[in-house]
């Protein structure tokens, strides 16, 4: 299988994601916001599937929208700190060894030196609690994955002999990068960013959790299992689905990865 | 060997400045009145300009970075917004129960990777330990601790928490969070040992030594294992950072109080000062662990003075 190919499938994959996020949102079985504090905590039944929460709203609904705001942030994320990184990454791969290169270098590693929920939640505090500022700022965090292997692509793809060629027949350096050295690159960085979705999702639930995603009383996965903590005993199923949603999506996210995006064959036009 | 970890310090140094630089942007650049934020919307104009002053927000802002760090080389982080204690006190005695637990949570890692190495000894197909890693690795903090959770609540007898680490009963009430924690380290070291082993094992020198009639524990222990440490020391301090994000919400989960509860509550009460704290520790943190490994990896393995050298 080669990169198009498995770069089809991850497309598809993540369409599907968003598809099942956004059918989650319109299709809700319950109002996910109605409170109906006579049906307060009950267990799991036919009417309630999931059960009900401390204030009687339908848990089913409310982890189905939580569901679909957690993957538009992450998908929205995922994206965007790849587009960001092909950038940052490529100018700092191109300048390899200069003071531009060593200044990248010493923001992902000061990037990396903190824990991401800690950056994410600090940075969060000072702004205003939104899905849209949740957003951003896991971007503003998470971009250093993609740039580190984009630099790396460039990097050494820089010396192989087509380049050479290039610029040998005269092309400029900058229509090098972009015609030949960033679409070199761009492929193992986008697969490789994938295994670094179920870190956005759990950071992206994370945040939920430090009450600074999406504000009560919208739902959201985190927020959920935080607000379930203080019911564990006396209603097992607040805490449990939403945390089984949030690992049903990293696994299947892992088995797509392990068995789609991870399955060697030897080729040629493999680098 | 000196030089060297001279060197990697001054980088590491280089980086805390970098963390400390990022919390006084993040809270006295960004915000555009703290002392506003500090007395709330309901305080008179003169109180805030008091308070303006008396913070020195008034100056111009790299006299007030050159305060912000010598106030931080004397470990003056200011108090607490809220109920005035001391910040680096709190954050301290907070971090220490942040860092047992992660600690507990490596020797059980550590007691995972003693077993699966092994495990080599026996011709078996991994298959079995291929699939938990699999699983490990997939399980979010809030999933697997969620479900310890639970069944700690019905069937785990010790349910009481002091505070410090002074106890039997603290010690005991740690090893289900730290049995969560340690899940995402096993399966990451465990897959790399057994990559790493997988390559070892097939080299000459283990073929000299088995034809020397070592036995096959020795060469396992001994020998294969120091050539896979340093691929396994290195992920280590990579995952280090994922493992306090898992710390902080384990905690919660558990209610531990901790630097993830610090963190919850510093940020319900809009607690800046707690959480700049919060930040510059954990930089610490990683910086000192980092030149930790840093001095490990010359004993482990000399060729890595040399070919810096080179």
């Amino acid at each position: 299988m080669n990169y198009k190919k498995k770069i089809f499938y991850l497309l598809l994959f993540m369409g599907l994601l968003w598809v099942a996020g956004l059918f989650g949102s319109r299709f809700t079985p319950h109002d996910p916001l109605v409170i109906r504090l006579d049906e307060r905590l009950s267990p799991p039944s036919c009417v309630y599937i999931f059960g009900t929460d401390e204030l009687g709203r339908d848990i089913f609904s409310r982890v189905m929208v939580g569901f679909s705001n957690t993957m538009k942030v992450s998908i929205m994320a995922l994206f965007s700190s790849l587009f960001i990184g092909v950038i940052f990454g490529s100018i700092a791969g191109m300048f390899y060894g200069t003071l531009i290169d060593r200044a990248f270098n010493w923001i992902t590693a000061m990037l990396f030196s903190l824990p991401f929920l800690l950056i994410v939640a600090a940075v969060m505090s000072i702004m205003e609690k939104s899905l849209l500022n949740a957003y951003l700022v896991i971007t503003a965090v998470i971009w250093v994955s993609p740039a580190r292997i984009i630099r790396a692509g460039v990097i050494k793809t820089k010396s192989a002999g087509f380049v050479l060629t290039e610029r040998a027949m005269g092309m400029e350096e900058w229509k090098i990068l972009i015609r030949s050295l960033i679409p070199m690159s761009i492929h193992p960085a986008f697969i490789f960013t994938f295994r670094y979705f179920p870190e956005i999702i759990g950071l992206e639930a994370g945040l939920s959790f430090l009450g600074l995603g999406v504000q009560p009383p919208y739902p959201g996965l985190g927020k959920m299992i935080f607000d379930s903590i203080n019911y564990l005993y006396s209603a097992w199923w607040y805490a449990l689905f939403p945390a089984s949603i949030l690992f049903s999506i990293v696994c299947i996210c892992n088995i797509f990865h392990k068995y789609v995006l991870e399955r060697k064959e030897h080729g040629l036009m493999e680098v | 060997m000196i030089q060297y970890l001279l060197l990697r310090g001054a980088y590491y140094l280089s980086i805390f400045f970098g963390i400390i630089l990022f919390s006084f942007v993040l809270f006295h650049i960004i915000p555009s009145d703290p002392a506003r934020t500090i007395l709330g919307p309901n305080a008179e104009q003169a109180q805030v300009e008091a308070l303006r002053e008396k913070l020195g927000l008034d100056k111009p802002f790299y006299l007030q970075l050159a305060v912000y760090f010598q106030n931080i080389l004397r470990l003056d982080f200011g108090r607490s917004y809220v109920d005035n204690r001391n910040v680096f006190h709190e954050v301290v005695t907070r971090l220490t129960i942040t860092l047992s637990l992660i600690g507990m949570s490596m020797v059980m890692t550590l007691g995972y990777i003693l077993l699966v190495t092994i495990g080599f000894l026996f011709p078996s197909p991994n298959r079995l330990s291929d699939l938990s890693d699999f699983v490990m690795t997939s399980l979010p903090v809030f999933f697997s601790g969620i479900i310890v959770a639970l069944f700690t609540l019905y069937f785990y007898p010790v349910t009481s928490f002091s505070g410090g680490i002074g106890s039997i009963s603290d010690i005991l009430y740690l090893i289900p969070p730290a049995l969560v924690l340690s899940f995402y380290p096993m399966a990451i070291l465990s897959g790399i040992l057994k990559k790493e082993m997988s390559v070892i094992l097939q080299t000459p020198y283990i073929t000299a030594e088995k034809s020397w009639g070592f036995p096959d524990i020795v060469i396992l222990l001994v020998y294969a294992s120091r050539n896979a440490l340093i691929p396994l020391l290195s992920a280590l301090s990579n995952i280090l950072p994922a493992l306090l994000t898992g710390a902080f919400i384990v905690e919660v989960i558990f209610s531990i109080p901790g630097t993830g509860s610090l963190l919850v509550k510093s940020i319900l009460e809009q607690d800046f000062p707690m959480l700049e704290c919060t930040v510059i520790m954990n930089g610490a943190f990683f910086v000192v662990v980092n030149l930790m490994f840093e001095s490990i990896y010359p004993i482990v393995d000399p060729r890595i003075v040399k070919r810096n050298h080179q």
